[in-house]
């Protein structure tokens, strides 16, 4: 004998999914649009290839089928309970907790701190300026021009004269 | 804790593409100025494009706070909250006097379900708060006390906490809003669930638990996790709660989960008791209908369903992209149940909901066939044929309506049958490849088929009848010209049959009907040859 205090409870065989309806089997509103009907049942597949969901994988086959044609759809709801209110009070709710589409999302307001532009430096790795100049390196000039030598050579020897130079050319 | 927060994307984004589109041809150009790359980032960011301004500050080599801060805040915006856990943690660490960082870190931890963590921030958050420059200095470092209040109970499981005993209206609003604000439902309800016990006669407080547990209920109603649910609901059931509109919903789920764990009785008790709250919705009536439906009760939902079709009206909401919804939603739903009192063979009350559907669609000639044919179950030929020759207006070259005809034949005797017969033969004749005619025609010879192995049976009753006296009675005491008058009858009958018989079988198509045939044309024979020798 059980020493627990819990009542044992017995889980019944699941109805048959005619009678479960494909709106409960995706989560859905009676007023789901098209979209809204391909993101559950895709989001149900991946729950039931995950083994997180108890729900075969050929009932969401199905209800998604039903749902995609208009006259089935509506024979589902006539036949598919209904979660929620006339006036849509646990929808209201959901929203209120953040909960759009069946997803939780946070609300709440995070703080942004964009930094003005103009005053705004980001940090950069400023290279140390003698071993940029240590890593210079002048190219040898080529042998097979021996000429540029003699012709500076003699253009450094010739006499410079102050006044004949044309400062306005 | 109501920060007013920048906003993420600016209605007018083109001046933001335009800038956009500079800053990448800079760094098309080859400017590697980080810079540049922060401020493309930030025109991506208000521009909403969340995964460019990503791929943007990816591309800054050393991010600092300030970037590490915004990678977060697009974390955030997509939802992907480890990881915005992640960079904000980062930039804290880098920046531990930002109290936005402070506060956003504070916020993801809590929205994750982290109270340890969060309780670990607080006091840097409660020491930063101050210096935030905002107007709302003082209820940003009060609503921060209270939540570290509520943190500490939760974590110690102490219901004690004076701070949050002594909340005013105010400051228990503000909670409130951060709580519902965290989007998590198991947190929310957890924490909520913690400050119910620390202020228990706080009515607010009260019903923000139950709403909460409300919706944690209708997400694990949407995983068809109908025993948690209910396990819940139940809970919620026995603190009893003011709110009419709670109720409302409260007792609805009990209801829905209660069919769905096949606890019919229970469903109906919810669901009646959520009637008595809101009498005019039919959604509620839909539920309460299908419930009995479900338990099997049809006579007890069929008021549910008329106070639902009497009940459709604008207030119902509907699927926006298809239209005359409600219309459609009760035309199907008397149809479906004129199916369901079919199969439970009440023609009377399936006549009702059919006739009331044709109402909805006089020209529809698919409801006028269903009527038709419960017509003809419920016995009224008159009504029949009035809607046969209505169908045979609105599609003249049917040729199934001429089957329909021999609906109308009632078939009591072998003259019936051989008229019925006839007529198939005939329309088969005129419609030699029609599918439908040819499926109708084998079902009806079906239908018929037992009919004559009673008639065959009856006859070989008396058949043997007569046999049996005649060997209980001396010769002379037979009246042999009597006799052989019945036994002329008898053979008139059995080879009527065999005619009949002749005519059936080229009109079945399944082995076991030909079979069935087969044998009874056997035994007809056997009994004719027997008629015969007997001086018929």
């Amino acid at each position: 004998m059980s020493q627990s205090a819990e009542p044992i409870v017995l889980e019944l065989a699941p109805l048959p999914r005619e009678q479960v309806g494909p709106f409960l089997l995706l989560g859905l509103d009676k007023t789901a649009d098209k979209e809204t009907i391909d993101a559950h049942w895709a989001e149900r597949l991946k729950w039931a290839r995950k083994g997180q969901s108890k729900v075969p994988l050929e009932d969401i086959n199905w209800a998604r089928e039903v749902l995609s044609d208009i006259e089935r759809r509506i024979r589902a709801d006539a036949a598919s309970l209904n979660i929620d209110t006339t006036d849509g009070v646990l929808a209201q709710l959901a929203q209120r907790y953040g909960v759009q589409e069946g997803k939780p999302t946070r609300t709440w307001q995070a703080l942004d701190n964009e930094k003005t532009l103009a005053d705004y430096r980001l940090p950069a790795e400023v290279p140390d300026a003698a071993s940029v100049r240590a890593a210079l390196i002048v190219p040898k000039l080529p042998e097979d021009v021996p000429a540029v030598p003699l012709l500076l050579e003699r253009l450094a020897q010739q006499p410079l004269d102050p006044w004949a130079i044309d400062l306005k050319g | 804790m109501s920060l007013p927060a920048l906003p993420i994307v600016e209605r007018d984004s083109t001046r933001y593409e335009a800038a956009a589109q500079l800053f990448e041809r800079a760094l098309q150009a080859g400017c590697l100025d980080a810079n540049v790359l922060y401020m493309l980032a930030m025109a991506r960011k208000r521009q909403g494009k969340l995964s460019e301004a990503r791929n943007v500050l990816r591309k800054i080599p050393q991010p600092d706070a300030n970037v590490l801060l915004q990678m977060g805040l697009l974390s955030l915006q997509e939802n992907q909250l480890a990881q915005a856990e992640d960079e904000f943690a980062r930039a804290w660490q880098m920046d531990p006097q930002s109290y936005e960082i402070c506060y956003n870190l504070l916020l993801t931890r809590l929205t994750r379900g982290k109270i340890e963590d969060c309780l670990a921030l607080l006091p840097a958050a409660l020491e930063l708060a101050p210096r935030h420059p905002a107007q709302t200095q003082e209820d940003e470092r009060r609503s921060l006390l209270v939540l570290q209040a509520l943190l500490q109970a939760y974590h110690k499981n102490d219901n004690r906490a004076p701070l949050l005993a002594e909340l005013t209206a105010a400051d228990e609003q503000c909670l409130l809003r951060t709580l519902r604000s965290l989007g998590q439902l198991d947190t929310a309800l957890s924490l909520l669930k913690t400050l119910t016990k620390a202020r228990p006669r706080s009515t607010a407080v009260r019903e923000a638990y139950h709403e909460a547990a409300l919706v944690k209920a209708k997400e694990l109603i949407d995983r068809c996790a109908w025993m948690d649910a209910e396990r819940l609901l139940r809970s919620l059931e026995r603190e009893k709660n003011g709110n009419r509109a709670t109720q409302l919903v409260l007792l609805n789920l009990l209801g829905c989960c209660a069919c769905m764990t096949q606890d019919f009785d229970s469903a109906i008790k919810y669901f009646l008791a959520a009637i008595k709250l809101a009498p005019k919705d039919p959604r509620l009536h839909q539920n309460l209908a299908l419930a009995y439906e479900l338990k099997g009760e049809l006579a007890q939902a069929d008021p549910h369903w008329n106070r639902f079709f009497d009940l459709l009206d604008d207030r119902v909401p509907v699927p926006p992209d298809i239209p005359h919804y409600l219309d459609h939603l009760v035309y199907e739903s008397l149809g479906r149940l004129a199916a369901r009192y079919s199969e439970k063979e009440k023609w009377a009350s399936a006549l009702n909901y059919v006739q009331r559907a044709a109402q909805l669609r006089p020209n529809d000639p698919d409801t006028l066939e269903r009527l038709f044919q419960l017509y003809n179950q419920a016995k009224r030929p008159q009504d029949a044929r009035r809607t046969l020759e209505k169908l045979r207006q609105l599609r003249p070259s049917e040729p199934q309506y001429e089957m329909y005809e021999l609906d109308l034949i009632e078939v009591k005797g072998l003259d019936d049958i051989e008229k019925l017969l006839t007529g198939i033969d005939r329309i088969l004749k005129r419609y030699p490849n029609d599918g439908r005619v040819e499926e109708r025609a084998i079902n009806m010879v079906g239908n018929v088929l037992p009919l004559m192995g009673t008639l065959c049976d009856q006859l070989t009753d008396q058949m043997s009848k007569i046999i049996d006296q005649l060997r209980n009675l001396p010769n002379y005491q037979v009246n042999w010209s009597a006799v052989r008058e019945v036994m002329r009858d008898l053979l008139r009958e059995f080879q009527k049959l065999r005619r009949i018989t002749g005519k059936c079988l080229p009109l079945v198509n399944s082995d076991e009907q030909r079979r069935i045939i087969r044998d009874l044309a056997d035994h007809i024979d056997k009994k004719i040859e027997a008629c015969r020798s007997m001086g018929a």
